[in-house]
Parts: structure tokens; C-alpha cells; sequence
């Protein structure tokens, strides 16, 4: 039997984090939920988690400050990351990009389905 | 000068006047009466054949033409050599006329007339021709004698006067009757008399003949005379009018050249006003004193250049008072005006940027990379058109700050249409930016602050509705159906708003990438199949396969197709109808259609459509929800992607929907 794979769920809104959860765990994952980048890159710490989906406005350490620090980790080939927002300008998509973000999607633009679909698809990238 | 002129004149008129009128001169009555002597001597001449009395009247005519010419003559005025030589003609023909009056007397008496002497033995002659014919022997003899008579007649020698004279003796002596003899006698008499008049007649022909040559040779000296003195008098007539006329000239020449030279000291004195004027005296006018066309150019010039001088100093009055900072630069990019605004938003003054380079002096970079972004500038001097900055610019100051600005730039054209500089107006525009990142940050945050709630819900309602917290109550269903269809239009609601508001600013909200049209639609397609069928609405997709790739916004342009297919399927006026998307390329054009059998847009709303949350008046009979916002968003769309969208309608039949994007403006650039 294959592993759960484990989801980090790094977001500071409590009905997002609420319905991550519960959806994904729903799909069969195992989900854990940060509210904020600090606790997210402690958790990271903790254990590393095989796709983190991380939302950027966030108090103390926002979803930018989430990715330095995984790429101050040396953890960007380890697992992947997944920024989630509502914020929806290029020059954000092209510093997550550029800070090493495998995927960036619009939460409010996305039925709940295809953002599972999106999970999948990042889960199974190599 | 004009005594000189006057006398001239008088000069040329005079020879003039000699030249053209008919006073005959003198070398012509010579030659008249030279003509007329010779004539008259070939008269006297001709005498022996003519009849006398013509040659008499002829010879008489001559002489009488020749005393003619001799009276005119005398009418010249004459040197006294001219006068003698007169004198000498007169005695000479004076002596013609005596001989040739003798020999025409003699010719009269010798006559072939009967008055005539050779008239006279006439009849002798018969009377003997008649006595002799019979004896042959005398009728030799006798024409004997008439062929000397004859002989003499011929050659008029005396010889033949012996011959005859002899051989009359000889005939007499044979002839027996006694009047024939008186007859023979009377005819030698005669003929003695005629033959001693014809010999003088020779004489005095001779003498005529001398007489003749003695006039001719008078008149040909004379003739010589005259032809050199009339060359004389002709070639000093001539020199006299060559100089005169030559004087004239010369007078004219100076008169001219005087009066040319004034009006050119004149015009050389205002070319020097003019100059000074555009070296900088510019209150210096002509002083004008003359009362001539020339003065009053004068006056119209001095007139001119106030008027411009004033307009020229209004329009830098202008200049300086514009509120905003303004440049003005020539052709070869050199400052030529520089306001009070520019130094004080520069901070350079006027005289250190006057005749500098603009670039080297004025630098406009972009906000962020600190490139420099003045291209407009040279865009502006080349295309001819005005030019306007993008909104990331900044001006850096002489002291190195940064100012956010503002600019446009605008070509200046000369009279002929040719671009003769540029005019850049720049304005700080720090406020303003600030006001406008605050407002666009107020937006993200706003956006974002809405979307949370909103973006949760929705997930929240699929995952309910999805079953995965059990099995909806059958009548729940609809209800929480209706939630999420509320929640849907708010999030588009947010997203249209953003949307609006970044167009508005002119960010760019997305970049273009490669797009396959057929792919989007076939998205929006599928995303519609259920809302379709529920409303059993037929949905007909006609994709050309010929579309080829195309630089688009990918969302923008799927918002457009969904925002088009939606509201035709909604408008499908209740239960069945059909909606029809072509898609094509032709001429160049992407062009997207679609349309519906729907209840139609009413004339009297057919103007508002495409704006802001309007929603035609039959809308809302259908029961159907719209925000009113998705046509003006998808038309700032298409528009942004350089097409147009425009719409057919009838009331109660449908409506078309049009979309056109030129091909050139989302052809795929290839990097190679």
C-alpha cells in the first residue's frame, strides 16, 4: 500500500485552510495546515512534506519569505511548491517563479476540482 | 545735360529728315543731264532712219530735259567752281544746240520728202528711167549712175560723188532727147546739192560728236567730283549723328545707372536694417524719408516687424507662463527653450541647458531599471507624431534626485510640413504616482480582502454539493445550487472590477502567450455543455482549422468567448434555441461570431450595451442574472488586443455577436 502523501498547507485564512483540508484530506492525502509562514517553515523543519501549497499574504513571514526560506533550506529540490493565492498580478507570479515556486495558481479562479487537479498534477511532477 | 540732349536730337532728326525726304541730290541731276545729252545725240544720230520730225522732237525733248536738269541744278547751292563749271555746260550745249539745229536743217533739205532735195530729183529720175528703159545699152549706163548715186548714199565718199558726176556726162552725151537731158541735169544738180550737204553734215556730226564727248567729259569729272563731295558731306553727316546718337546713349546710360544705383544704396540700407534686426537690434527700424514706392515698403516692413516682434514676444510670454515644465528642442536634439517650470523641475536654469544636447542634459530613466527611457522623444522627431511617455518614467534632477514625470512630446512642423523640432512638457507627477500606487494597491488588497471570503465559499458549496460530507438532502440541493451561482457572480463580479480598474490605469494585467483558439474554445465549450442542456439550448461549434497561433491574453480573450457564450445561451429566450460560435481567419483577422435565436436586444438599447452594468430592458423578463458588467469588460478586451466586437440585433429573432482581432496585432513573433 503507497503512502499517504503528505500536504502542507501554509495559509493564514481560516475558511481556506479549513476547506484545504478537509478536501484534500477527503482525496486521500494527508494534510497539515500552518497559519502563518513562520509556523509553516518550523513545520517544514519538522518534516519535510511532499508538496506545500502556500498562500502569500500572510502576516510575519509571507509566502515570498516562505520560499527564500526553503531555498535557504536547500529543501527546493526535495519536494514541491505550490503558491496559492488571491493576488493576482504577474510581477508576483514571476518572483515566485523566480524564488523557485513549481506552480502558481489563483485560489478564487479555480473550481474546487480543478485545484485538486492541480495537487495531482504537482504531486506526480518529477 | 538737357541742352545736350535737345541738340542731339535735333542731330538725328535732321539727318533723319535729309535721309527720308524726297530732295533729289545733286549727283542725280547730273547724271539726268548726262542721260539726256546722250539721248539726244542718239537721236541726231538716228536721224538718218527715223522719220525728221520724230527724231527732231525727240532730239528737242532731250535737250530741253537736259536744260531742266541744268535749272534744278542750279537750285543746289553751287561752290563757285561748281558755277563756273555750269558756265563751261551752258556754252557747249550752247553749240550743240547750233549744230545740231544745222545738221537738222541740212537733214530737211536733203530730205527723203518731197520738200527734200533727194525728194526732188525724184521725178527727174522717173522721167529718165523712162526714156532709157527701152535702149539697153542707156538703161546700163544709167543704173550705173544710180548705183553710184547709191554707192555715195551708202558710204558718203566723195569718190562716188566724182563717179556719178562722170558718168552723168557720159549719159548725156548718148541721150538724144532734149529733155531728158534737162531732166538728167536737174538730177545731177540735185544730187550734187544733197551729196554737198550730206558731206557737211558729216562735218557737223563730227563736230556734235566732239561737243557730245565735251559735256560728258565735264559731267563725269564733275560727277566725281560730286560723289566725293557728297561722300564728304554724307560721312561728316553721318559721324556727326554717330556721335550724337552715340552721345545720347551714354547720357541715357548715366541717367539710368544714376537712378538704378539710388534705388539700390536704398535697398542695400534696408538689407542692413534687416540684418541688424536678426543679429539682435531688434528695435531698430528704417528711417524712412523719401515719398516712393520704396519708402512705403519701407513703412509696411517697419510695420511688419513690430507685429512680429509683439507676437513674438506674447508667445514667450506664453512660453514662460506654461504651468507645466516645457522644452522645446530642434532637429539635431539641441535645447532652444527651456521654461521657468522646467528649471525649477530640473533644477537646471536656462542658460546652463541652452544649446546643450538634450539627452546630455535632461535624463529621463525608467522608474525602476534606471534605463534611459526617452525613445519617445526621437519617435516623436522622426514619425511626426505625438508621443507620450509611458508611466514609469522619472526625471533625474541636477542634483540626482528622481522624479517621477509625466511627459508628452510633440513634433514641431514648418510651413512646409517639415519637422522642425520637438516640444516636451513634463510635469511632476510624484503626487500623483503615489496616488496612483496607493489606489492600485488599494485595489489588489481590496480585490484580494474580497476574494478570500468569496474563494473559500465557493469551495465550501462544490465540496458540499460534491457529496463529500454525504449524500444533500434532495430539497437542499437547489438552495445550495443558488449559493454557489451567487458566489460565482461575485467572484467574476470582483474579477471584471479589477479588471476594469487596471485597464483604466493602463497596467497590464496578464502577458500574452501563445495561444490555440481552438483549445480555449473548446474549454469555454465544455464548461457551457451543461448550463446548455439544462436550458436546452443547442450549442453548434464551428472552428476553422486554418486559425493559426496566436499571441493573446489567454484569460482575457477565454472571458471573452465564455462572457459571449453565456449571455447568448442566457438570452436564448427561455426553453430551446440555438447558439452558433464560428470561429475563422480570414483576411487576416481572427474573427469569432456568435449567435443566438434569443429574445434580441431592443433598439432603443442597443446603444448602451457595452456599457458599465447596463442591462437591456428585456432582461430581466427572462429571470436571468447578469451583473451587465461582462460585455464592457470583454469589449475593453478585445479592444486591448487591437480587435473590435460589435453586435446584430432584432427583437424577438436574435442576436449576432462580432469579434475581430487583426492578425498582425497577435501574430506569433518568432524568436529565433
Amino acid at each position: 500500500m503507497k503512502d499517504k502523501k503528505y500536504i502542507l498547507v501554509i495559509e493564514d485564512d481560516q475558511a481556506y485552510g479549513r476547506v484545504f483540508t478537509r478536501k484534500l484530506t477527503h482525496e486521500g492525502y494527508e494534510v497539515k495546515w500552518a497559519k502563518d509562514g513562520e509556523e509553516g517553515l518550523k513545520m517544514i523543519d519538522e518534516k519535510k512534506p511532499d508538496l506545500a501549497i502556500v498562500d502569500l499574504m500572510m502576516p510575519k513571514i509571507d509566502g515570498f519569505g516562505v520560499l527564500k526560506g526553503i531555498q535557504d533550506r536547500g529543501f527546493q529540490d526535495d519536494f514541491k511548491v505550490v503558491i496559492a493565492t488571491n493576488l493576482s498580478q504577474n510581477i508576483d507570479r514571476e518572483k515566485a517563479d523566480k524564488l523557485g515556486a513549481d506552480d502558481y495558481f489563483v485560489k478564487s479562479n479555480l473550481s474546487i476540482k480543478k485545484m485538486v487537479d492541480k495537487v495531482r498534477e504537482n504531486l506526480s511532477k518529477n | 545735360m538737357f541742352v545736350f540732349v535737345t541738340i542731339s536730337v535735333w542731330f538725328v532728326f535732321d539727318l533723319v529728315r535729309n535721309v527720308l525726304s524726297n530732295e533729289v541730290p545733286k549727283q542725280t541731276r547730273y547724271l539726268e543731264m548726262e542721260i539726256n545729252i546722250k539721248e539726244a545725240s542718239e537721236s541726231i544720230y538716228l536721224y538718218d532712219s527715223l522719220s525728221s520730225s520724230v527724231a527732231i522732237d525727240q532730239w528737242e525733248e532731250n535737250i530741253s530735259n537736259y536744260q531742266e536738269g541744268r535749272d534744278l541744278l542750279l537750285e543746289y547751292e553751287l561752290t563757285d567752281e561748281e558755277h563756273r563749271i555750269v558756265n563751261r555746260l551752258d556754252e557747249v550745249k550752247r553749240e550743240i544746240v547750233n549744230v545740231g539745229q544745222r545738221i537738222i536743217e541740212i537733214n530737211q533739205q536733203i530730205g527723203l520728202d518731197n520738200n527734200g532735195l533727194i525728194g526732188k530729183f525724184r521725178n527727174d529720175i522717173h522721167f529718165v528711167e523712162d526714156v532709157v528703159v527701152d535702149r539697153v545699152d542707156l538703161h546700163d549706163m544709167w543704173l550705173q549712175i544710180r548705183r553710184h548715186e547709191k554707192d555715195f548714199l551708202l558710204h558718203q565718199d566723195k569718190i562716188y560723188v566724182d563717179q556719178v558726176e562722170e558718168s552723168v556726162v557720159r549719159l548725156r552725151q548718148s541721150l538724144q532727147n532734149e529733155e531728158a537731158r534737162e531732166r538728167l541735169d536737174s538730177y545731177l544738180q540735185y544730187f550734187l546739192s544733197a551729196a554737198d550737204l550730206t558731206l557737211t553734215r558729216i562735218e557737223l556730226q563730227r563736230e556734235y560728236r566732239g561737243l557730245i564727248a565735251q559735256i560728258d567729259d565735264i559731267l563725269d569729272d564733275e560727277l566725281q567730283n560730286i560723289s566725293t563731295s557728297e561722300v564728304d558731306r554724307q560721312s561728316q553727316w553721318a559721324t556727326y549723328s554717330f556721335l550724337a546718337i552715340v552721345l545720347v546713349l551714354v547720357l541715357s546710360v548715366l541717367i539710368i545707372y544714376q537712378a538704378i544705383r539710388s534705388i539700390i544704396d536704398r535697398i542695400d540700407y534696408y538689407r542692413q536694417v534687416t540684418t541688424d534686426i536678426t543679429e539682435g537690434d531688434i528695435d531698430k527700424r528704417i528711417v524712412v524719408s523719401e515719398n516712393d514706392e520704396l519708402s512705403r515698403l519701407a513703412e509696411d516692413f517697419n510695420e511688419m516687424t513690430d507685429n512680429i516682434l509683439s507676437e513674438q514676444i506674447f508667445t514667450e510670454t506664453l512660453f514662460e507662463s506654461i504651468g507645466d515644465g516645457a522644452i522645446v528642442i530642434d532637429s539635431t536634439m539641441k535645447i532652444k527653450l527651456f521654461n521657468p517650470a522646467a528649471e525649477r523641475i530640473t533644477g537646471f536654469s536656462e542658460d546652463e541647458v541652452i544649446g546643450e544636447r538634450f539627452d546630455e542634459v535632461i535624463k529621463l530613466v525608467h522608474d525602476e531599471t534606471g534605463h534611459r527611457n526617452d525613445s519617445f522623444i526621437r519617435k516623436a522627431l522622426l514619425d511626426g507624431e505625438v508621443q507620450y511617455m509611458d508611466g514609469t518614467t522619472s526625471l533625474v534632477r541636477n542634483d540626482g534626485e528622481k522624479i517621477a514625470v509625466d511627459d508628452s512630446a510633440a513634433p514641431i512642423f514648418d510651413s512646409n510640413g517639415n519637422i522642425k523640432g520637438v516640444v516636451i512638457i513634463f510635469r511632476d507627477v510624484t503626487e500623483q504616482r503615489k496616488l496612483e500606487e496607493n489606489k492600485e494597491m488599494f485595489f489588489n488588497i481590496a480585490s484580494h480582502q474580497l476574494r478570500t471570503p468569496l474563494g473559500s465559499m465557493r469551495w465550501n458549496l462544490e465540496a458540499l454539493l460534491a457529496g463529500d460530507e454525504g449524500e444533500i438532502p434532495e430539497k437542499m440541493q437547489p438552495i445550495l445550487e443558488d449559493v454557489k451561482n451567487s458566489n460565482e457572480r461575485l467572484v467574476k463580479l470582483v474579477n471584471d472590477l479589477l479588471d476594469i480598474s487596471r485597464i483604466e490605469q493602463g497596467r497590464q494585467i496578464d502577458e500574452k502567450e501563445v495561444v490555440d483558439i481552438k483549445e480555449v474554445i473548446d474549454e469555454v465549450e465544455h464548461q457551457m455543455l451543461p448550463i446548455a442542456e439544462e436550458k436546452n439550448v443547442e450549442l453548434q461549434m464551428i472552428i476553422d482549422d486554418s486559425i493559426p497561433q496566436l499571441q493573446l491574453y489567454r484569460r482575457e480573450i477565454r472571458d471573452v468567448v465564455e462572457n459571449l457564450l453565456s449571455n447568448a445561451i442566457k438570452y436564448s429566450g427561455g426553453e430551446g434555441g440555438k447558439v452558433t460560435l464560428e470561429a475563422m481567419f480570414s483576411g487576416n483577422n481572427l474573427k469569432i461570431q456568435v449567435s443566438d435565436t434569443g429574445i434580441g436586444i431592443p433598439k432603443s438599447d442597443q446603444d448602451q450595451i457595452f456599457s458599465r452594468f447596463y442591462r437591456a430592458s428585456n432582461a430581466t423578463t427572462l429571470n436571468v442574472q447578469g451583473t451587465g458588467i461582462g460585455l464592457s469588460v470583454s469589449k475593453m478586451f478585445v479592444e486591448k488586443m487591437g480587435g473590435k466586437m460589435w453586435f446584430e440585433s432584432e427583437e424577438e429573432e436574435g442576436t449576432v455577436f462580432h469579434v475581430v482581432i487583426p492578425y498582425n496585432e497577435v501574430a506569433v513573433q518568432d524568436d529565433a
